[in-house]
């Protein structure tokens, strides 16, 4: 067997993924901290105001990096979901439905930011425009995922229903990625593009990027954390569940 | 930084913080809810099933 699909194969099995992610979680969270502390202190204090929109555009550095997090995570969620229902890999699909209060609480963090940053610059603080409408269709998505996968006692079913919902809502993220190309939305275009350049000052950009970072930290960190519980809440009866309990956690 | 502003930008952070920080923290009480039930589990529950 070669190297990859053996170490695929060693984080599998629930034992030797609850001490990895114990060993990484620590670490996780103390580069969220460092970078979001810095990217704050950065957008709330130190970058000039726009001469546009003014102070409110200080909601950028978490409206933005909450809006790419929905996306992403949503992503991964389907992946890891059709991973476990292709190749039944345990740990993925528990990755798989960890995501979801994540991503849902980063979805909600986006619209709620959205919405108080529209007051101000657009004069209201909701329309049914197509990025903000669709937006909210993966909020509801994120609802569903977790609400079907409580609904259903056997969690293999449960989780395989989940998956399937999942990969259905894919076809949203391409629908609000281009809504702002696609519809005349009264939400602006892409700001920060990979392959375009950005139209924002690298003074504004780099604090902007750097929560950007410190996002995909936190979302780790928690991820790892739901995880693991969610493996020790199945395997409650197990020995292996018990000895990383109660005989210390971080011991092989 | 304006005066006028300034509401929505400690509404927008502080909704942030609060729904974050309930994400963050919502998996350390599931834990003790886990730890409580393992630990009664191996004390009080049937240990023929143990699987290793």
């Amino acid at each position: 067997m070669n190297p990859v699909m053996k170490f695929i194969h060693k984080t599998g099995s629930p034992a030797f993924f609850y001490r990895f992610s114990g060993l990484l979680v620590p670490w996780l969270w103390a580069a969220f901290i460092l970078l979001a502390g810095w990217g704050l202190y950065q957008g709330l204090w130190v970058v000039p105001a726009d001469y546009l929109q003014g102070d409110s555009f200080r909601i950028i550095y978490i409206h933005v990096p909450s809006a790419w997090m929905s996306l992403l995570i949503y992503f991964v969620m389907a992946v890891l979901g059709i991973i476990g229902l292709v190749w039944h890999i345990r740990v993925a699909e528990i990755l798989s439905i960890c995501s979801a209060p994540i991503g849902a609480a980063f979805t909600a963090v986006a619209l709620i930011t959205g919405s108080l940053w529209g007051r101000p610059t657009w004069g209201t603080y909701w329309v049914w425009d197509a990025r903000l409408t669709s937006e909210l269709v993966l909020l509801f998505l994120y609802l569903g995922v977790m609400g079907l996968y409580a609904a259903i006692d056997e969690p293999r079913k449960a989780h395989r229903s989940a998956a399937l919902l999942a990969a259905v809502g894919l076809v949203n993220l391409p629908i609000i990625h281009y809504s702002v190309d696609w519809w005349n939305t009264l939400h602006q275009g892409s700001t920060v593009s990979l392959l375009g350049g950005s139209k924002m000052h690298p003074s504004m950009l780099i604090p902007l990027l750097v929560m950007a970072v410190a996002a995909k930290f936190f979302y780790g960190a928690n991820l790892l954390t739901r995880a693991r519980n969610h493996l020790l809440a199945q395997d409650f009866r197990k020995r292996w569940a018990r000895d990383a309990l109660l005989k210390g956690e971080r011991q092989p | 930084m304006s005066h006028a502003h300034l509401p929505f930008i400690l509404a927008a952070y502080g909704a942030f913080a609060l729904i974050m920080g309930w994400c963050a923290l919502a998996p350390l009480f599931r834990r003790s809810r886990i730890r409580r039930q393992i630990e009664h589990y191996h004390q009080y529950g049937n240990h023929h099933d143990s699987q290793p």
